[in-house]
């Protein structure tokens, strides 16, 4: 159980005139005063300025987290996969926290990131399928080329063997037939 | 048993708790530690965050789990200090590694009881 502060003992119109106060930045005598005017309750300046810095603290936090999740889902419409992976689990995290989180969520936004993060998906594996895409193309000029020094050889060795008078046989012809892969 | 045998064997069981939970979340890219800690709680074996921190980062040096840390998170800064600490983990996946050892298709290991 949270351990009771001072500044508990406040009255709700004492609490909400110190928080617009922090709002405002104003120091923690000038917040203690004002307290005492408009609502007459006394607290030390220390407390206030204990709470002052409690509050700074947790509207930096919730600042650091809010920009840090902007920048999440700018890389995650930047088709940064894993930062729509990553916010998948922040929001299942969320999910389970507040199980009824979902409720007040406005379903256009939900059906909006759940589209996004397929986008990104597919662009993922169109880039997949492109890259095979120039695999197989490679693949096929190295083979290509392969055959065409293959044709060269047996050409110059045709040469060489008609140049010296002798026939071509039955076995040129086959190999001839192999470099061009007519051998069935 | 001594009460040093008690804990090493709670901490052991506290890792194969982690591996199971992730198991469970296996066909998920990742998930958050937040999430973990929850499981774990739900399971009535709520862990400090600095031990699930030390759990996690034995089950990632054993290979059996990938993690990302705070710095990992696209669009990361340093002067971002309510984000949390740049070597805290936020996320883990359990690897195939892992699952063997779940199924124990892999030695055991004295650290990582189920």
């Amino acid at each position: 159980m949270p351990r009771e502060r001072k500044t508990d003992q406040l009255s709700s119109a004492a609490r909400q005139a110190m928080l617009a106060c922090f709002a405002q930045h104003l120091p923690a005598s000038m917040i203690a005063a004002k307290i005492k005017a408009e609502t007459g309750e006394t607290v030390a300046d220390r407390t206030v300025g204990r709470r002052k810095s409690e509050w700074e603290a947790e509207q930096q936090r919730r600042q650091a987290n809010r920009e840090q999740m902007e920048d999440l889902v700018a890389a995650a419409r930047g088709s940064d996969l894993k930062a729509s992976e990553m916010i998948e689990a922040l929001a299942r995290e969320a999910l389970m926290r507040d199980p009824d989180g979902f409720g007040s969520l406005n379903p256009i936004d939900v059906q909006r990131t759940s589209l996004q993060a397929e986008k990104v998906r597919l662009a993922r594996e169109k880039l997949e399928l492109q890259k095979r895409i120039v695999d197989l193309d490679e693949a096929k000029f190295s083979r290509m080329k392969q055959r065409e020094e293959q044709a060269i050889d047996a050409t110059r060795a045709l040469e060489r063997k008609a140049a010296s008078g002798q026939a071509i046989s039955p076995d040129d012809l086959r190999k001839i037939r192999e470099v061009y892969g007519l051998n069935t | 048993m001594s009460m040093l045998a008690i804990e090493i064997h709670k901490q052991a069981r506290r890792k194969g708790d982690i591996i199971r939970i992730l198991y469970e979340d296996y066909t998920s890219a990742m998930t958050s530690v937040g999430s973990l800690a929850g499981a774990l709680d739900m399971l009535g074996e709520s862990v400090s965050p600095d031990s699930l921190q030390f759990h996690l980062v034995y089950l990632a040096q054993q290979s059996y789990i990938q993690i990302w840390r705070v710095r990992d998170l696209p669009g990361w800064r340093r002067d971002r200090i309510g984000v949390g600490p740049a070597e805290q983990i936020r996320f883990a996946k359990l690897l195939p590694r892992g699952l063997q050892l779940l199924d124990g298709n892999c030695p055991e290991d004295p650290q990582v009881k189920f």
